[in-house]
């Protein structure tokens, strides 16, 4: 018999609600009493939170994969060499037959755009003003507007962090994190979720490493307890370490 | 602060279905793998709410170990 109203769990009564063998862990039915005089049901919705996102991001991927695009999806903390990456990338692939074509994320300001224009890109600057991760939807207004041509690769720059960005599916082939060895070794186990959501971690800014006594193998073992999988890729643009290995990553 | 989407989300697809019922209560299932914090969530709640057909209803977080984020029912009348 319910706790709740003393109903046998039969329909047809005032009270309408659900009956799950774990009820009594819930506690108190708050719905219950509230609609005094009315019914209260319960509507079962299973809904996934992000479905709406994954939707669109599901169908950025087929688009882009009938057209033979590969679109990545880079995040990093603010200051993590992002940019710096995109523009080493697009002077190493001047010349190339690949077309490369950017989206650059942040809250405020074009800065970005400009620097990547600078280095011959063709871009976009998206800005989230309040937001802090770049959505499904974003990217496909800005795939529209930059209709990239077949067989090109398109690099989105989220907006500098590791927290939010993780979660949103962008229709990516991939989603590579961008950490510098000045963030410190620890940083895969601080913010795991970004870690384990990606394929490639690009650790970036190696030329400082020695100034910041940075303990390469700790850093790979952290990486190890957080995603196993995950490829690494020490690069530094400065002294243009690491550009072939990841250019061949990128546009295989 | 992806929390305050996922509630828009979530009183965005709870209006669509209450379809102009009075909703009591609204419950969410986050996995401790999703990357969403159900303190963040339960926070954005009430700010989320205001002016919607979900203000002044309840909310149920049941947390998981797994990494589901589901809107998973409501009740309403």
């Amino acid at each position: 018999m319910c706790t709740s109203c003393g109903c046998g769990g039969e329909s047809g009564h005032v009270l309408v609600h659900e009956h799950d063998d774990d009820d009594d862990d819930r506690g108190p039915r708050p719905g219950v009493g509230y609609g005094w005089g009315r019914e209260v049901r319960t509507v079962h919705i299973e809904r996934e939170l992000l479905a709406k996102n994954n939707q669109i991001a599901t169908r950025t991927r087929r688009l882009l994969s009938d057209i033979d695009v590969t679109m990545i999806n880079l995040i990093g903390a603010p200051e993590a060499g992002k940019t710096s990456l995109v523009e080493a990338t697009l002077r190493r692939l001047r010349g190339d037959d690949v077309q490369l074509v950017v989206i650059e994320g942040d809250q405020t300001s074009d800065v970005d755009a400009k620097r990547i224009e600078r280095a011959g890109g063709r871009v976009l600057q998206i800005n989230t003003g309040p937001g802090c991760h770049l959505d499904a939807s974003m990217v496909a207004d800005g795939l529209s507007a930059m209709a990239p041509r077949p067989r090109s690769v398109v690099v989105v720059e989220n907006v500098g962090n590791l927290v939010c960005p993780a979660l949103y599916d962008l229709g990516e082939r991939a989603k590579v994190v961008v950490m510098s060895v000045t963030e410190g070794e620890d940083e895969p186990l601080k913010y795991a979720h970004v870690f384990r959501a990606a394929e490639l971690l690009v650790l970036s800014k190696t030329d400082l490493a020695p100034h910041v006594a940075f303990d390469d193998a700790r850093c790979i073992a952290n990486v190890r307890r957080v995603n196993p999988r995950l490829r690494v890729l020490p690069v530094s643009v400065v002294h243009e370490d690491g550009l072939d290995e990841w250019c061949d990553w990128l546009v295989r | 602060m992806h929390e305050l989407s996922l509630m828009d989300e979530v009183v965005a697809a709870v209006t669509c279905e209450a379809g102009g019922a009075r909703v009591h209560v609204v419950r969410l299932v986050v996995g401790r793998r999703a990357g969403a914090s159900p303190r963040a969530l339960r926070f954005c709640f009430d700010a989320c709410t205001v002016g919607t057909a979900l203000e002044g209803a309840s909310h149920d977080i049941v947390e998981t170990d797994g990494d589901e984020l589901l809107l998973e029912e409501v009740e309403v009348s």
